[in-house]
């Protein structure tokens, strides 16, 4: 499998395994997908609940300070002092560009990837197209933005964020194709999925 | 006289008998090139062993750090316990190989099919999961290993670990 494309995956798994927590008492389950053309699949399937008691161990012994859950896990992250970005600037950033309208706000152009993250109405995109099939397709609905960026200081609304990607999409939270492989994260209330 | 000196005799025979009677076995069996052996364990008695046992192995000192990781787990096992009987965990299959994490009733199953032979079979009974937890000393920080036999003891009959990898098979079962 495309090495970016299971980083991405993996990437939202862990961010799922947080916003899960918000959800944990709708006794919801978390459901991914991996299908390869060749024949390889993932399937997982976890309830919330369990997940929640993850999320309270990896918050007292796994993160060490880096990132910080609070006392008791309300769905804010508060990052520690040894990033580069302040999620500060981020929200101004973010507070400029929602009033700006529709617009392009990344373009790259490599010799064998291109970037483009851009805003249509609602919605910011992004895409990623590498040589050959690998493509990474993410919409993401202006309001999930807004939801992660509220709070204060160095602090993200991770669940928040997701419960609202979950919410504007039917529990849908990210659906990646690169050609060979597609890549499904969802919530909903059926065991299997 | 004779037949009380037999009866006497006899007597912790008798004994020894009706504990392994009435006691779970756990019997582990390791078949490998020409190597064949079968060791039954009633859990029973290897309770009583271990309450005569020196203090190295009737108590299992532990990293105080497995104290804080112990309530985790049986939160776990009671989320695990409150899933439905036959919920599909986790599932890959890449070309021949096939992973399966699932439950079954109150057990969770490991199952890892290589497809060229490999062949891992787990049951883990969240019952003694629970019980390997209650066995765990939070102030002396460790186990009392007649606790964990214990645990051991919790577990429905049937395969706990049956391994089959080319010429060699270990197989641990409860009976």
């Amino acid at each position: 499998m495309n090495r970016k494309l299971l980083s991405l995956a993996i990437g939202a798994a862990m961010l799922l395994a947080v916003g899960a927590t918000a959800q944990a008492q709708d006794a919801g389950w978390i459901h991914i997908r991996v299908m390869e053309d060749e024949g390889t699949s993932v399937n997982v399937n976890l309830p919330m609940s369990l997940i929640s008691v993850a999320m309270e161990l990896a918050q007292k012994h796994a993160f060490d300070g880096d990132m910080d859950f609070g006392d008791e896990f309300d769905g804010h992250v508060r990052f520690g002092g040894r990033h580069d970005v302040e999620i500060d600037d981020l929200r101004r950033m973010w507070a400029e560009l929602r009033d700006a309208g529709d617009a392009d706000y990344v373009q790259v152009q490599g010799d064998d990837e291109t970037v483009n993250i851009y805003r249509r109405e609602d919605t910011v995109f992004i895409e990623v197209d590498e040589d050959g099939d690998d493509k990474v397709r993410l919409q993401v609905p202006f309001s999930v933005v807004d939801v992660l960026l509220e709070g204060e200081d160095n602090e993200l609304n991770l669940v928040g964020a997701l419960t609202e990607m979950a919410n504007t999409n039917n529990g849908e939270i990210l659906q990646v194709n690169d050609g060979d492989t597609t890549v499904r994260i969802w919530i909903d209330a059926n065991p299997q999925g | 006289m004779f037949i009380k000196l037999a009866a006497l005799t006899m007597l912790p025979v008798a004994l020894v008998g009706g504990v392994v009677a009435n006691s779970s076995v756990m019997i582990v069996e390791v078949d490998a090139d020409d190597v064949h052996i079968i060791v039954p364990v009633p859990l029973s008695l290897a309770q009583v062993a271990v309450a005569f046992a020196p203090d190295e192995a009737k108590y299992i000192q532990m990293d105080s750090e497995v104290g804080e990781y112990l309530p985790y787990l049986a939160r776990f096992v009671d989320e695990l316990r409150a899933i439905p009987a036959d919920a599909m965990l986790v599932e890959v299959i890449d070309g021949s190989d096939h992973v399966r994490v699932f439950k079954e009733d109150d057990v969770m199953r490991v199952q890892v099919d290589e497809g060229h032979g490999t062949k891992v079979n787990v049951r883990i009974p969240l019952a003694s999961l629970a019980a390997m937890v209650d066995a765990y000393d939070e102030e002396e920080n460790m186990f009392r290993a007649s606790r964990l036999v214990g645990a051991l003891r919790a577990a429905p009959s049937g395969d706990l670990v049956h391994v089959i990898d080319g010429d060699e098979e270990v197989h641990i079962r409860m009976w």
